[in-house]
């Protein structure tokens, strides 16, 4: 709410001024649309410029809005893209540990064949982790089956 | 000599500038912030009483006024913090009294016509003049107000009001205005005066009918000219 002295210190012409200029017309708060447009008509003020000014700050002030949502929307994305990145390295080191826990258990069955895969682990690319694992999953199911099948 | 610091404009960003971009779509917001700032003018005496035109001192509209508050509220030259005000509306009505304020200080001081920034006597911060010149020599309205000390008004009002009818309801509006000093307003005069609306409607225009006339009848008998006012100052 405004806070303004509804009784200012005035001089008795400028008290003269002020009641010559008092309309009687409500507070603006208690204004409608029309009357303050009724207001402003019956005291020919000019509103041409002042609301085309207006409307051009508006409108910049939109465009810098829409910069910035743009420039927070990049900001996230790279950061989104970041997060993945970091999910993949994640996942990559998960899949390393399981195949070394993979060939920890060969090793016990069939230190032969764990060497094998165990150089084969040194020199694997990331693209080459995921075939390793199958392999070692086929394997680990297959001497499962075999050792029930025993 | 007061050191001017002057600080670094900020502009109106993020939650900020979306809370004013809100307000300022609001229907009749200019309307709004103008009409307020007419009426603040008009409780503060700008208006002359001897014309109609309602616009401020530099032949400034209320509504230039209005965007240039606003205008330079988005740009950062002048703060709102919008955790002690968060109505983007009240703070820039709020700029407009301490405008019109300090216009009328300076106008009292009668100190200087300079366009550059000065102290806000509210908040402190410097900020650019709104207005080029500070009084109008020329102008009756100006030389009433401003010489001595006002007392020249005073004697205007008073030689005004005995020129009126004896009891009638203009010369009890005359003398209600010389004698009371929160007299400055319709409500409050028609209450005090115990008079109805039509009645206190019809005297006051007849009171600005008569004004005009007067003035100029009363500036030639009392000899007080501009160029006398100019050199007094």
């Amino acid at each position: 709410m405004n806070t303004h002295d509804p009784h200012p210190q005035l001089k008795a012409i400028e008290r003269l001024a002020a009641l010559l200029h008092d309309d009687g017309s409500p507070e603006v708060e208690q204004m409608s649309e029309e009357q303050l447009a009724v207001y402003l008509k019956a005291n020919r003020v000019e509103m041409a410029q002042p609301r085309a000014r207006f409307g051009s700050l508006l409108n910049k002030m939109r465009s810098r809005e829409r910069l910035e949502k743009a420039s927070q929307m990049r900001t996230q994305a790279v950061a989104k893209a970041k997060s993945i990145l970091s999910r993949g390295e994640e996942t990559l080191e998960a899949t390393r540990e399981r195949i070394q826990a993979m060939i920890g258990k060969l090793q016990e069955r069939d230190p032969g064949r764990a060497l094998v895969y165990a150089r084969e682990f040194q020199k694997a690319t990331p693209e080459d982790l995921k075939l390793l694992e199958e392999d070692l999953l086929l394997l680990d199911h297959e001497d499962d089956n075999s050792t029930k099948a025993d | 000599m007061m050191k001017l610091q002057l600080r670094d404009k900020v502009a109106l960003s993020g939650a900020q500038s979306e809370a004013a971009r809100i307000a300022m779509e609001k229907p009749s917001f200019l309307d709004k912030v103008t009409v307020q700032i007419m009426k603040l003018a008009r409780q503060k005496g700008f208006y002359s009483p001897f014309e109609d035109d309602m616009d401020l001192p530099g032949g400034k509209s209320a509504a230039d006024l209005a965007v240039d508050i606003v205008e330079k509220a988005l740009d950062g030259s002048y703060t709102w913090n919008s955790e002690k005000e968060p109505d983007f509306y009240n703070f820039c009505v709020s700029r407009a009294e301490s405008i019109l304020s300090n216009w009328l200080s300076k106008n009292v001081k009668m100190k200087t016509t300079s366009p550059l920034a000065s102290e806000n006597p509210q908040t402190g911060e410097m900020v650019e003049s709104e207005f080029g010149s500070v009084s109008d020599p020329t102008d009756p309205y100006s030389i009433l107000r401003d010489k001595d000390g006002g007392s020249l008004g005073d004697k205007f009002i008073e030689d005004l009001s005995l020129g009126l009818a004896n009891d009638s309801h203009e010369q009890s509006i005359m003398m209600a205005v010389l004698d009371d000093r929160v007299c400055a307003n319709r409500a409050y005069c028609m209450r005090k005066l115990n008079m109805a609306g039509n009645d206190y409607d019809a005297a006051v225009k007849r009171i600005r009918r008569r004004l005009p006339e007067f003035q100029k009848e009363w500036f030639k008998a009392t000899g007080i000219t501009a160029e006398e006012w100019e050199e007094a100052k």
